[in-house]
């Protein structure tokens, strides 16, 4: 009687979420409105793909976005991804295959990859089988190793850094790993400018670091096994909520670390949660609508539009950042207005950034090509060339410059990457 | 107006018999109908249920299975399904069941408002390479093609957004393969889209996991993905809050 109860309770609950969240559909394209912007990001962790990313980030939007427009209609919200990415699945199910072997192949009948799903996803196994024990702790053991093997994070910075000095906020979601890396990008954005602190936060779930960056909070369930097993090698931060949501420790997907399913409970997981709200989603739901209400807006210091892009590099004393307008106008340090863009900040002091843009009102269909001269040095320097269009994606590239050549260079910079702009048959634009 | 109802049922099965439709499978064809059995529903409505044949002019094919729907109101279908087994090349064969519409006799009946979709396992190793098997030519494996029919047989915006992460899949395997990075580039974004596109669909995430699952069935696949993915670290991308601008239909 009382599981009828919770069930019809469970199925109204997601009925009326559902009902909810159709409502996004009406929102108006963002793609060249000019406004307050708040950056709300994903930074996933170890073992996440792309699509299981990008899932992850649209349920965010998908919770969030119409409350925050309604109660904020003048701000401009730009949900994404930042994606990282680890060694994944193909390793984990040579080890699968292996072990499967080694015990005689497996009780149920399932493949690796099959296993590998039920231990991610939670997928059901319908009869016992002693072996997915054995697999999952090989599983575990698998993402420990990855977990500290932290790359590059100089692209995030880069880009949270020039959200900032667009005048942006940003709020990270940051799970599992993706909290090292936010740890480490918004430390360093925030060590350089003291002033950002109160522009940028992170919302920490399932973390595996050792420390939280000044104010900012994490969540870490009391049963999150990939974080347990890290905590006995590792110095990890404590877990700090119970999240099982039944009485029998219940899992949500096997190793209870899972963001969409062990954490967020989406209104997108068919039965999340047995129905029911977890109480990691009431927390980062509070954490979250505090964050944005509290973060500042950053004072703009560089131009917004459709295009955007900036230059930064390593110890040399100076790389320039060069576009040509598919009007054929060269913009640079000696030409800074082009006729669709603005070369509004060109830095001759220290290693960047350099910033181009056009604005909404400017913008040409046409190939912009961006290139880069490497002016004065005496080492060979790495050229970061991040580009942001309105569509929301922003690519970086990386370029070894091997001499500088001064301004001989000028009119043959190194070319980087071209934007391609055309127009949709409903007036918007696509970036190619 | 039992001399025109005559009259309109032969024509009826007439289209029925010399209909044959164009499916996603270009080398397999259902046509020949062969009515079972009619009966009056209603004052205007008349069931029909036909046994179907299948050609197939080329290779061999296994398990295949087509799904009729119908675009008409006036049009009902009301069992949806043909199973036909085994088909060798160049060989014509019985369904084993029957379909069954029921059709309002006030409106001619038109042909064009039914379409099958025929699915069928490829007769050779699918899994042999990377790209596997796309008999028709459409972007989309074969044994992928079948799961999505088999997990939406009717739903067919729900088809075409499963298909669409199907497809950028097979593209940016395609692309990492080529070693063209611009094409993986690319890919990426048609990726993020179709997620998005599924999300606002069919409102249930396990159906990217479940495509995702299924393109990236071997070891191969699996490390061209993660190739894919590879090249998508440190990058941005944005949500589109228009969810349903993410189709493609």
């Amino acid at each position: 009687m009382i599981g009828k109860k919770t069930t019809s309770k469970a199925i109204i609950f997601i009925f009326a979420l559902l009902a909810e969240w159709n409502g996004i559909i009406a929102a108006e394209t963002q793609q060249c409105q000019s406004a307050p912007t708040t950056n709300i990001y994903f930074s996933n962790g170890v073992n996440n793909t792309f699509t299981e990313t990008v899932a992850s980030a649209t349920a965010i939007a998908i919770a969030y976005y119409e409350r925050l427009q309604s109660n904020n209609p003048d701000e401009k919200l730009h949900f994404g991804v930042a994606y990282n990415y680890s060694r994944g699945a193909a390793d984990i199910l040579e080890v699968f295959g292996q072990k499967i072997e080694e015990n005689g192949g497996s009780p149920s009948g399932l493949t690796a990859i099959q296993y590998l799903r039920i231990i991610e996803f939670g997928e059901k196994l319908e009869i016992a089988d002693p072996l997915l024990d054995t697999l999952l702790n090989a599983y575990i053991e698998i993402q420990k190793v990855r977990y500290f093997r932290i790359g590059t994070t100089e692209n995030h910075v880069q880009k949270y850094r020039t959200d900032l000095l667009e005048g942006d906020r940003v709020i990270i979601f940051a799970h599992s790993q993706g909290n090292l890396f936010s740890n480490e990008a918004v430390e360093t954005v925030t060590n350089a400018n003291p002033e950002y602190t109160n522009s940028i936060g992170i919302i920490g779930v399932g973390s595996p670091a050792n420390r939280v960056i000044g104010t900012n909070t994490y969540i870490t369930a009391h049963d999150d096994r990939v974080i347990d097993a890290l905590r006995i090698t590792h110095d990890v931060l404590p877990s700090n909520i119970d999240n099982d949501p039944g009485i029998f420790n219940d899992h949500r997907d096997l190793p209870n670390h899972n963001f969409l399913k062990s954490y967020f409970a989406s209104e997108l997981e068919p039965a999340y949660a047995g129905g029911e709200t977890l109480p990691s989603r009431g927390w980062i739901d509070t954490t979250f609508f505090i964050l944005f209400n509290n973060l500042v807006h950053s004072d703009s210091v560089l131009g917004d539009g459709a295009i955007k892009v900036t230059l930064e590099w390593g110890f040399e004393p100076d790389l320039d950042l060069h576009v040509y307008e598919p009007n054929g106008a060269h913009v640079y340090y000696s030409n800074l207005r082009g006729i669709s863009g603005f070369l509004d900040l060109d830095d001759v002091t220290s290693f960047g950034p350099e910033h181009y843009f056009v604005s909404c009102d400017t913008l040409e269909e046409g190939t912009y090509r961006v290139g880069v001269n490497y002016y004065w040095g005496s080492n060979p320097e790495t050229a970061r060339v991040q580009i942001t269009t309105a569509d929301g994606r922003t690519q970086t590239t990386q370029k070894t410059l091997s001499i500088a050549v001064g301004s001989s260079g000028d009119n043959n910079p190194i070319a980087i990457a071209n934007i391609v702009v055309s127009k949709n048959s409903d007036g918007t634009y696509i970036f190619r | 107006m039992a001399k025109g109802f005559k009259h309109f049922a032969f024509i009826f099965t007439l289209l029925l018999t010399f209909l044959y439709v164009p499916n996603v499978f270009a080398e397999l064809t259902i046509g020949n109908y062969s009515l079972q059995s009619k009966e009056r529903i209603s004052r205007y409505e008349y069931s029909y249920t036909y046994k179907a044949d299948i050609t197939n002019t080329s290779d061999t094919v296994k398990n295949a299975a087509a799904i009729v729907s119908s675009v008409s109101v006036k049009t009902k279908v009301i069992e949806n399904s043909l199973s036909f087994g085994d088909v060798g090349a160049g060989d014509t064969i019985t369904s084993s069941d029957n379909f069954t519409i029921i059709h309002d006799r006030r409106i001619p009946f038109d042909p064009n408002n039914l379409s099958w979709e025929i699915t069928a396992d490829p007769s050779i190793d699918g899994n042999a390479a990377l790209e596997g098997i796309d008999s028709d030519n459409d972007g989309v494996r074969d044994d992928v093609q079948t799961f999505i029919t088999e997990r939406y047989p009717s739903n067919i915006n729900s088809k075409l957004a499963l298909r669409q992460l199907a497809n950028a899949y097979q593209e940016a395997l395609i692309a990492v393969s080529n070693n063209n990075q611009e094409d993986v580039n690319i890919s990426l974004g048609k990726i993020s889209s179709a997620t998005q596109c599924i999300l606002f669909t069919t409102k249930n995430i396990e159906d990217t996991r479940l495509i995702e699952s299924k393109m990236m069935n071997t070891i191969e696949r699996v490390r061209a993905y993660e190739e894919v993915n590879a090249l998508a670290s440190g990058q941005f991308f944005g949500i589109n809050l228009d969810l349903e601008s993410t189709c493609i239909r």
